[in-house]
This record gives C-alpha cells, sequence and structure tokens, in this order.
C-alpha cells in the first residue's frame, strides 16, 4: 500500500529519519500551546530522529521529546526525501 | 520606572541560572514569588557604583498562555511602577537563536527597555555559526551583547550596557514590523525568520543535525540501556542521601550532643536548663539536621539538572507513573522520600505543573523514610519474634505498603480531589553539557538558607512545645524511687548503691512519662485507639512519635523502664516484648504489633513535614488534607489488620 504524500499520518507512524510538516495536533488548548511555543507551529518543518519512549523530533535547532500518548495525535504530512 | 533593578528572562537551560551566580554571587536568596509556589531568586550585584538589584524570572518559553509562569511573568512586566523592573535581561542561546528569539519577539511588545544577553557564543562558534550582531541589535532594536555566561566572558560588557540604560540615555524605540501585541506564535515566527536572515550572512543556516546529542540520545532514552543508566544514577542519588548524608548528619548531633552538655554544666539543675537544653537545642538540633540531606540532594539535582539528563530520565518513568496521575518527573522526589520526605518535598520543584506537584507532595510522605527504620525493626521484631526470616519478609513489606499506598493515593487523588487530564509529557531535549560544580553548590546553599528561614522556625517551635508536652507537667518522685534512694543512701557497697540508684531513676521516669501531657492525653486518647488493639502505654508511644517516628522507640523504652536510648538493648526489647497492660495481658499480640506496624507505615507523624508542605504548597489546607487523610488510611487500615487477625483467631 503506498501513502498518497499529501495524507497526514500521526508522527508515531513517521519512519524514523524522515522530514515532515505538521498538519495539527489533535490535543486540548493547553498541550497545543506547549507545543508551539517550543517550536512546532503551524506547518513547521520537522524531523523525526527516534520513535517510541519518547519519541525524539528536531525541529530547526531544537530537540523535543514527546510522550507516546501525545504522538500518536500529532499529524504530519511526510516530505519528500531531500527536502529540509 | 526604578532603573535600580533587572529582570532575567529567558528560555529553560539558556544559562539563567549562572548567569545571576555571575552577577550576583552568594548574595542571592530564594523565596516564592507572592502568592505562587514558583520559585523566585533576587539578588544584589555592583554596576559600576551602583548596586542594582537582579530577579531571576521563571525560565519559559512563551508569554502567552494559560501557565503559571507566563502569568507571574506578565504579572511582573505589567506591574506597577514602582515594583516593575528597570530593565530586562533577555537571555538567549546563541546555538538555538531561532527558537530563544521568539520570547525576545513577545517581550518587545512589552514596553520595558530590553538587552539582550546573546549566550553560549562558544557553542555556537564551535558549530560555526556566525551571526552578525550589529545587524541583529539593529532589527531588534535594542543593545545585543554576546557572552559565555559559564566563563565570566562578556558580563562586563552586559554590566556597561545596563549601566548606560539606567543612566537614562534614549527611550529604546522599537521595530516598525513588530508584530502587534498579541499577535500569534506564528506571526512572531515570520518575523523572526526575517530578522535572522538578515542577521546571518549569507541566510540564516539550516538546523544542523548534532551527532554528539542524537547518539547520547540513543543510548540514554533505551529502553534497556536508558533503564540501567537511570538506575545507576538513581542509585547514586539514593547512596548520597542514605549514606553520605549520615556523615555530617552523625557530626551534627555530636555537636549539639556536646553543646547540650556544656550548657548544663554551666546552668544550674532546673526548668530553665531544661527548657533550653532539651527543648531549644534538642529543637535546633532537630531542625539542622535535615540540612545535609537537603543540600546534598539539591547539589546532585543540579549537577544532573545542566547535563541535560534529567529530561531525558523524566521519560523512563513517565508511562507508568502517569496511569497513577503522576508525573515522569515524581520520581526524584518519591525516591527522596524514602530517605526523608523533606527533602522530597521540597524537591517536587523540578515538576512543572501545578496539579502533577501537588499530587506528588501528597503522596510522597508514604515512602518508608529512615525515621521509621528504628520503629520496624522493633516492631518486625515483636511481630515474629522467633521467626527472623518471617520479621525480614514483614519489613521488606513495610516499604511495598508504603509505595502501594502512595501510588492508590495519587490515582485516588487523580480520581477526586486533583481532577484534571494529566498531560503526558513534553519536554525540550537540551544539548548535554558540562554541569557547573559553582551553580550546584549555590543551589545547595540557597535551598538550605530557604528551609532554614521558612521551614526552619516552624520546626523548632514544633520541636519545643512537644518537648514541654513530654516533660510537663512535673510529677514528684514516686514513693518507690525515694524509697530506693534512701536504701541507697544507707547502703556500704557503692555497687550496690549506684544500681540502687539506677531503679530509682527508672521508675522515675516512668512516673514522669506517664503523668506528663503527653502520658494524660495518651490516657485520655486511648479509647480510640482501643478498636487498634493499643493500650494506653502503646497509645503515649503513637502519640509521642507525632515529633518524630524514631521518638516510639525511645518512649517506648522508657515506658519498660529502659534508658531513653535509639537502640535498646536486647534487654529492653524483652522487656518490651513482655510488657503487660494493666490488666496483665500482654501489650504486643501479635495482632497488635501488626496493627502497630500498619500504622507506623501509614501515618502522617511527622510535624516537620506538615510546615514543609504547608511552605511548598502555599496553603495550610494542604498539609491538613495530608494529616487527615493519611493518618485516616492508617487507622482504618490497621483497624481491618487486627480485627481480622483477632477473627481468625491470631492474637
Ligand atoms: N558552553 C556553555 N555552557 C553554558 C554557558 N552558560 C551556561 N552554560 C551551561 O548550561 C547549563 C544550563 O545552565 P543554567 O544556568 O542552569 O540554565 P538555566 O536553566 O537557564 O538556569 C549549565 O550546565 C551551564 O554550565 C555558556 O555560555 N557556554
Ligand atoms: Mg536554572
Amino acid at each position: 500500500m503506498t501513502l498518497a504524500p499529501a495524507t497526514p499520518i500521526s508522527l508515531c507512524d513517521l519512519a524514523v529519519g524522515a522530514v515532515a510538516r505538521l498538519h495539527e495536533a489533535r490535543l486540548d488548548p493547553e498541550s497545543c500551546h506547549q507545543l508551539r511555543s517550543l517550536g512546532l507551529t503551524e506547518s513547521c518543518h520537522l524531523r523525526l530522529c527516534k520513535t517510541g519512549e519518547p519519541c525524539i523530533v528536531q525541529v530547526r535547532s531544537t530537540r523535543i521529546g514527546i510522550a507516546g500518548a501525545v504522538a500518536r495525535h500529532i499529524f504530519v504530512v511526510p516530505l519528500p526525501v531531500g527536502a529540509s | 520606572m526604578s532603573a535600580s533593578s533587572v529582570a532575567l528572562l529567558g528560555n529553560p537551560n539558556t544559562g539563567k541560572t549562572t548567569l545571576f551566580n555571575r552577577l550576583c554571587g552568594a548574595r542571592a536568596k530564594t523565596s516564592n514569588f507572592p502568592g505562587t509556589t514558583t520559585a523566585m531568586r533576587v539578588g544584589r550585584s555592583h554596576v559600576g557604583a551602583e548596586i542594582i538589584e537582579v530577579i531571576d524570572l521563571p525560565g519559559l518559553y512563551s508569554l502567552q498562555g494559560e501557565s503559571p509562569e507566563a502569568a507571574i511573568v506578565r504579572g511582573v512586566l505589567r506591574g506597577d511602577a514602582e515594583s516593575r523592573p528597570g530593565a530586562v535581561i533577555a537571555l538567549v542561546d546563541a546555538s538555538n537563536l531561532f527558537r530563544n528569539l521568539i520570547l525576545v519577539a513577545e517581550l518587545l511588545t512589552f514596553d520595558e527597555p530590553v538587552i539582550v544577553a546573546l549566550n553560549m557564543v562558544d557553542i555556537a562558534e564551535r558549530t560555526g555559526l556566525r551571526l552578525g550582531v550589529p545587524t541583529l541589535s539593529r532589527r531588534l532594536g535594542v543593545p545585543v551583547v554576546p557572552m559565555v555566561a559559564s566563563k565570566g566572558i562578556g558580563l562586563d560588557g552586559l554590566r556597561t550596557v545596563i549601566g548606560a540604560l539606567s543612566s537614562g540615555a534614549t527611550a529604546q524605540v522599537r521595530p516598525a514590523d513588530l508584530p502587534a501585541p498579541g499577535a500569534s506564535l506564528e506571526q512572531f515566527t515570520t518575523w523572526i525568520d526575517d530578522v535572522l536572515n538578515d542577521a546571518y550572512p549569507g541566510g540564516a543556516p539550516a538546523a544542523a543535525l548534532d551527532a554528539r546529542t542524537e547518539r547520547i540520545d540513543r543510548v540514554l532514552t533505551h529502553p534497556l540501556s536508558g533503564t540501567l543508566v537511570f538506575m545507576a544514577a538513581m542509585g547514586a542519588l539514593f547512596w548520597t542521601l542514605f549514606e553520605l548524608a549520615t556523615v555530617p548528619m552523625d557530626l551534627i548531633e555530636l555537636t549539639f550532643g556536646y553543646l547540650g552538655s556544656g550548657v548544663s554544666a554551666l546552668l544550674p539543675a532546673g526548668a530553665i536548663r531544661d527548657l533550653l537544653i532539651d527543648g531549644v537545642i534538642g529543637g535546633i538540633a532537630g531542625t539542622v539536621v535535615f540540612l545535609p540531606q537537603i543540600c546534598l540532594l539539591f547539589f546532585m539535582i543540579s549537577l544532573l539538572e545542566d547535563t541535560g539528563y534529567l529530561a531525558r530520565a523524566a521519560f523512563v518513568n513517565d508511562r507508568i507513573f502517569r496511569r497513577f496521575g503522576l508525573p515522569g518527573q515524581a520520581f526524584v522526589p518519591l525516591l527522596t522520600a524514602h530517605a526523608c520526605a523533606l527533602p522530597a518535598i521540597m524537591s517536587t520543584r523540578l515538576i512543572p505543573d501545578r496539579r502533577d506537584r501537588l499530587a506528588t507532595i501528597m503522596v510522597a510522605p508514604f515512602m518508608s523514610c529512615s525515621a521509621r527504620l528504628p520503629v520496624y525493626i522493633l516492631l518486625t521484631g515483636l511481630l515474629f519474634a522467633d521467626r527472623p526470616a518471617l520479621a525480614g519478609l514483614a519489613f521488606a513489606g513495610c516499604y511495598l505498603l508504603g509505595s502501594a499506598a502512595a501510588f492508590f493515593s495519587a490515582w485516588l487523588f487523580g480520581k477526586t480531589a486533583l481532577k484534571g487530564t494529566p498531560r503526558p509529557m513534553v519536554l525540550e531535549l537540551p544539548t548535554y553539557k558540562r554541569p557547573s560544580l559553582s551553580n550546584a553548590l549555590l543551589t545547595a546553599k540557597d535551598q538550605g538558607q530557604a528551609f532554614l528561614q521558612t521551614a526552619g522556625t516552624v520546626i523548632v517551635a514544633i520541636c519545643v512545645v512537644m518537648w514541654w508536652l513530654s516533660a510537663y507537667p512535673k510529677v514528684g518522685a514516686p514513693v518507690e524511687a525515694v524509697e530506693l534512694r534512701q536504701a541507697a543512701d544507707m547502703s556500704a557497697a557503692p555497687a550496690v548503691a549506684d544500681d540502687l540508684r539506677a531503679r530509682a531513676d527508672v521508675i522515675q521516669a516512668k512516673a514522669e512519662q506517664s503523668g506528663s501531657f503527653a502520658g494524660i492525653m495518651g490516657r485520655t486518647i486511648q479509647p480510640v485507639f482501643q478498636p487498634l488493639g493499643y493500650d494506653w502505654q502503646l497509645t503515649v508511644g503513637v502519640l509521642t512519635s507525632f515529633l518524630a517516628r524514631e521518638v516510639f522507640v525511645s518512649t517506648m523504652s522508657v515506658i519498660v523502664g529502659g534508658g531513653a536510648e535509639a537502640e535498646p538493648d536486647e534487654g529492653v526489647r524483652q522487656r518490651i516484648r513482655t510488657m503487660t497492660r494493666d490488666d496483665g495481658t500482654l501489650v504486643f499480640t501479635r495482632a497488635t504489633a501488626a496493627s502497630a506496624l500498619v500504622f507506623f507505615v501509614l501515618a502522617m507523624q511527622c510535624l516537620p513535614t506538615l510546615a514543609v508542605t504547608r511552605k511548598e504548597t502555599g496553603k495550610v489546607k494542604y498539609a491538613v488534607v495530608q494529616l487527615a487523610y493519611m493518618s485516616g488510611l492508617a487507622y482504618v487500615t490497621a483497624l481491618v489488620v487486627y480485627q481480622s487477625m483477632r477473627a481468625a483467631g491470631i492474637s
């Protein structure tokens, strides 16, 4: 099965090392604000460094550890290899 | 506008504490922001000929949002003219400039003069980032001072700029293209992107991957190796608190012991001497003795935090702890509570979320602290006098019961009083850095000082009152003791006379014990403890333990006519085992011993802990709830244990 490039997938399903664009976080407003203030703003580009507990993403120079329970509700659109 | 104070603002891990310590040295005080549980440090620093006040604001990522930290900082920035700082030093991490500048952009929408302290330029240069500082300064419309706080580089430049600002030179003009107050984070992001494209010659660099951090993270957050490292780190922490801390603690006890005997030799016997030695000196000793564990704990935490490891460690337990409504960071307090609940409760400052923090404070004292140890030894020995293996099992069972009660209660609080969705963890993982020894030493000093100033006085007062309750009213020497002493005076053999006098002292001590307010209270309250199987003597023991649990052992020892030693010898233990109720039956049947043991595991019998809970939560209410809940749970559980053992025919 191949995914159309524009289909948002859960952060948990992203491949390690892949770069993606943030689509949305289906979380309570307080958690959303926390993510945004850490740099996970609308449509930002992020790179998945590690899956599991915690899942680690890098946004620009910031590394963020995210509990699996949160990562599941964050949806991203994978970008083609080579994009940053 | 008072130019004589500046506030430090910045993201967490940007070197705020380091810069603060460089500016103020050891002349700082830790307290809480008025009406909150957020720690505030205030210090003084020389700027030219002037002395200015420096306030360390809580580290945060954004001035918007509902978090208590953001509210506090907004309050300070919007405060009335008197309390408002004359300038804000915005500390930014040059190696992670983009994210750090978002906060600066938000700050620029306020009126305060701003100085940007561009910290960690050493790290930024190592990764090859070259920044046009004058351009950045021009685009932001504020002075930008490059520095390396950990080495003290750039400090003079910062002082000069502060001096120029406070001498009231020109007012700062905000950039025309700065987003309006209340703009979204996305708007600030766009603006900062534009600023940085300008400030970095050749455009903003693409975010580089830090290979070293990546490699270390792979090990430290790995399910297996991460857990192993975590256990090693926590083992070291535990050893420090349990073993290393006993050295200074013994020294403190020894010193105050000498002090007591010194004063005792100077003063005539009487009420004043007793008050000074047993009340005041004893009370101060009982407070100061907590210092080594508090200082050592904060020393270790500061080191762990500075390296960046603590953020990783928080994730190790988060998944399990969340099920009980506790955050992953609760591990340090809960582990520490096995040594002592006081430093444990103070260390809940590591927990950012207020609800999470309260839950941890409420349940931490359930963990079996070292003061319960002598009580466990005594009571498990009474429970299984003839079967040491079973006594050992019961001993381990006490620790398990304590932890189980803590997690159960956290879960219960989460479902009831402390409702709220437990938010799983999202944390910045800072790059790994070498910890700063001087930061750690200053943190330890500050926390020790804060403990003595706020909780310390209350604890001394509690100790004096509890001493008074157990020493007064004075009863005359019982007839039996008087007769023994007369016999001793007439005895020709000195050995016999000494023996008689010793026996007289024992009888008098027991009479004083039962005639004191504590003794009277024990008799009065005994019916309450009747269903748990306690007679008045055991009730007195339980009551006096509210000063400190280990007092139980010496109280029981005095009741059976031993000395007031913390470690009774076999003879005294035998006497406690065979001590009788007023009707002649044994006090410590198996059911009573089990019920007392359970009571000691669960009850809140430590007034100093309550003093610290009150201080850390800012409300008496929480201390009262803690006392009522823990003691209530202890009572009910002990009741169930006693009555079901009786029903099962075990007595
Ligand atoms: N390399 C480097 N490390 C620094 C600098 N300033 C602070 N640090 C280190 O960064 C870590 C975090 O500093 P700290 O002052 O606790 O940051 P805070 O969380 O903002 O209070 C500590 O290990 C410091 O020693 C700096 O300019 N250069
Ligand atoms: Mg700090």
